[in-house]
């Protein structure tokens, strides 16, 4: 009964059904191996918590000290540290030492393009997908992606 | 007809899923790595993190005990590890039957905290060491991660010495026996599934039953009356000694640290606190079952022996054994001590690495592959490569490892158990999950007799030759218990100042909010007081230390 269900509604990325290889994927997609989709899932689960996004958002405009981060977003500064580490773990900042003071920047221009990317997401979402459409930056070629 | 059958099959399985995706779930809302969400793939089953409806069949729920349970089991058995069986040994060889009280008292005692960090887990989704950090500050987080991973180093060299002592019975070199077993230590988690590990882990629970048919092999030698008697000849001061060092290798804090970090690596969510409970308490049978097998089997074949009231080390005892009641007891002794050693080096080391993830922010979990978390898979690799060195240099001091870690451990204890009972008390963290009121005074007298005992095996450790006698203990005892129990009455009254029900209509899935959402803990009166016996007791116990340290200078 359990690997049953387990395989209907296996949603999540784990173990054994994961790693078990699937049936042929239609011909034209991109081909998305399963460590890809593991590894992609980490970097999103790092973008899961509010404070994390905050610090990303801040470090768009530039690279900060933790001093800096502390200040702008009035957490208190073990936290963004705590935070900063989570985000190093998963290659989404990198430290760099400037003088006598270490920085923090995004870690390259992928992570800059997902955050514009995820805003701009973000902020159509109350839209309908027409008017969605409407709007300047949706392209056609999005059309089924977003709908299905 | 069958096609009916498999049709309704279906058909009722449709409505299972529908149900289940529906039903609310108690998913983790602070969780440090993803690993930590999903289903529960366990050794004997899964559970699909959507399935979280109601399960009026008995099928199914013991299907889902079977999946949940695991992190109790491991635990509690692990805690017959090498120290754990050759101070039962010693108990049975030197003093009879007459501690065999204790090890159901330590069982009660064990549960009770055991149940306590697996709710914990199960509701934050966090480990204990970031719970510390997050709700004591960095310095007592600091002050615990770093204690705990110095008792940890010290018990894994404890375990390799147990590996070497058993293999060394059956005639095999510790320079073959010790790097082997590192190799399997390091082998268990690598593969990044954790189904395997657990897999690996209940065959060592499993093997560990081979402490059972001692229990009758050693029957016949010697009847039971004269081990009762017979205590003569030994000194009160050695006898109170050996309570605190049988509660001292019993109680310790790697198992706090690896239950909670267990349960959530295992995806186990307050929607499943029933089964961890019973997987708790399943795991603390196995523990009473290994302790007193191997103290009543002691105790049986030394009683009237000339080793009576002589114990010297497990290999002794192993090597006693088989004279006395044949061939097969020493080699189940030897099988058991094995066994016990190679468990918990495999627990401890993991309670470690954990820890460390938990607060570097770092992937940590038996899910993910060696490339996948290089640091926590390498730094369980390094604590089992650096302990198995140190076993394997000739006249290496192993003895002061020993005599270290019960001193160490004297100190750690009680000052986990103080963070665990205020964590247990807080509504932030806890929600209407915190401890109820009976529940607090069972775990503050506990503390408080702990806190006088551990006190005690580190002075005892230190100054062997303070007297301690059976009354001063009692009258120690007893005078910390009951304030113990008062301060467990008022953590209650104080929680219900400020939430009045416990009860909420949403106590089954809640979980504990985005950490750093919490607010700062509450201020009161009673985690003041309880923080300031901390920093007392650690200052007195660091000062002995210190004491002990310049005489040890001085004399040489």
């Amino acid at each position: 009964m359990g690997t049953i269900m387990g395989s209907l509604v296996n949603d999540e990325g784990d173990d054994d059904a994961m790693r078990r290889s699937r049936p042929g994927r239609p011909a034209g997609e991109p081909h998305l191996s399963e460590a890809m989709a593991e590894r992609l899932a980490d970097v999103m689960f790092a973008l899961s918590t509010p404070s994390r996004v905050l610090i990303l958002g801040c470090l768009l405009e530039g690279p900060r000290s933790v001093g800096d981060l502390t200040e702008i977003l009035g957490m208190e500064q073990s936290l963004v540290s705590h935070q900063l580490r989570v985000l190093r773990e998963h290659t989404l900042v990198r430290a760099e030492r400037v003088g006598r003071q270490r920085v923090y920047a995004l870690y390259d221009e992928h992570v800059v393009t997902l955050l514009r990317a995820g805003l701009r997401h973000v902020e159509g979402r109350g839209q309908s997908p027409a008017a969605a459409r409407d709007s300047a930056d949706y392209e056609p070629g999005d059309q089924a992606a977003g709908l299905s | 007809m069958s096609l009916m059958n498999d049709r309704r099959s279906t058909l009722e399985r449709g409505q299972d899923v529908t149900r289940a995706l529906f039903a609310p779930s108690a998913d983790r809302r602070s969780l440090l790595d993803r690993a930590h969400r999903g289903d529960i793939v366990g050794a004997l089953g899964r559970v699909p993190s959507a399935d979280t409806g109601p399960r009026p069949l008995y099928r199914r729920r013991i299907a889902a005990l079977l999946a949940i349970m695991g992190p109790g089991v491991i635990v509690l058995a692990a805690d017959n590890d090498a120290g754990g069986i050759s101070t039962y040994a010693q108990a049975g060889q030197d003093y009879g039957l007459r501690f065999l009280w204790l090890l159901v008292v330590m069982a009660g005692v064990l549960l009770v905290n055991q149940e306590m960090v697996g709710r914990l887990g199960a509701v934050t989704g966090a480990g204990h060491a970031r719970l510390i950090y997050e709700r004591f500050g960095r310095r007592w987080g600091a002050f615990a991660l770093g204690d705990l991973l110095i008792v940890n180093f010290l018990v894994i060299v404890t375990e390799f010495i147990g590996i070497a002592l058993s293999l060394g019975y059956f005639g095999v070199t510790r320079y073959i026996s010790v790097p082997l077993a590192a190799l399997v230590l390091i082998a268990l988690p690598i593969a990044g599934r954790f189904r395997r590990w657990e897999r690996a882990m209940y065959l060592l629970v499993a093997t560990s039953f081979v402490a059972v048919p001692l229990l009758v092999l050693v029957h016949h030698p010697a009847p039971l009356a004269p081990a009762v008697a017979g205590l003569r000849h030994l000194a009160p001061e050695s006898t109170v000694f050996m309570v605190i060092a049988l509660i001292g290798t019993t109680v310790a804090p790697w198992q706090l640290f690896f239950q909670q970090s267990n349960v959530v690596d295992k995806r186990i969510t307050a929607r499943w606190l029933r089964y961890e409970r019973a997987d708790t308490v399943a795991g603390t049978l196995l523990f009473v079952l290994g302790a007193v097998a191997i103290l009543v089997a002691c105790a049986l074949a030394f009683a009237a022996a000339p080793l009576h009231g002589a114990f010297v080390d497990a290999s002794t005892v192993a090597d006693e054994l088989r004279s006395r009641a044949g061939e097969w007891a020493g080699a189940l002794f030897a099988v058991a001590l094995l066994n016990g050693s190679i468990l918990g080096a495999a627990a401890v080391t993991l309670s470690a690495s954990y820890a460390i993830g938990d607060v570097t922010g770092t992937k940590h979990s038996l899910h993910r592959t060696w490339r996948d978390a290089p640091k926590f898979h390498g730094s369980y690799a390094a604590l089992v490569v650096l302990a198995a060195a140190i076993v394997l240099i000739p006249q290496a001091p192993l003895g002061i490892v020993t005599t270290g870690v019960q001193a160490l451990a004297g100190v750690l204890l009680p000052s986990a158990l103080v963070f665990l009972l205020l964590l247990c008390n807080d509504r932030a963290v806890l929600g209407p999950w915190v401890n109820a009121r009976w529940l607090n005074v069972i775990a503050a007298t506990v503390v408080a007799v702990l806190l006088v005992l551990s006190g005690l095996l580190t002075i005892s450790t230190l100054f062997p030759h303070v007297e301690n006698s059976w009354l001063a203990t009692a009258i120690l005892v007893i005078s910390a218990g009951i304030p113990g129990a008062l301060f467990g009455l008022r953590l209650s009254s104080q929680g219900r100042a400020s939430s009045p029900s416990s009860d909420l209509p949403g106590k089954p899935i809640w979980t504990m909010p985005p950490i750093e959402t919490l607010p700062p803990p509450v201020r009161s009166s009673t985690r003041t007081i309880a923080l300031v016996i901390l920093r007392v007791y650690l200052l007195l116990a660091v000062l002995a230390v210190v004491i002990k340290v310049i005489g040890l200078i001085a004399a040489s």
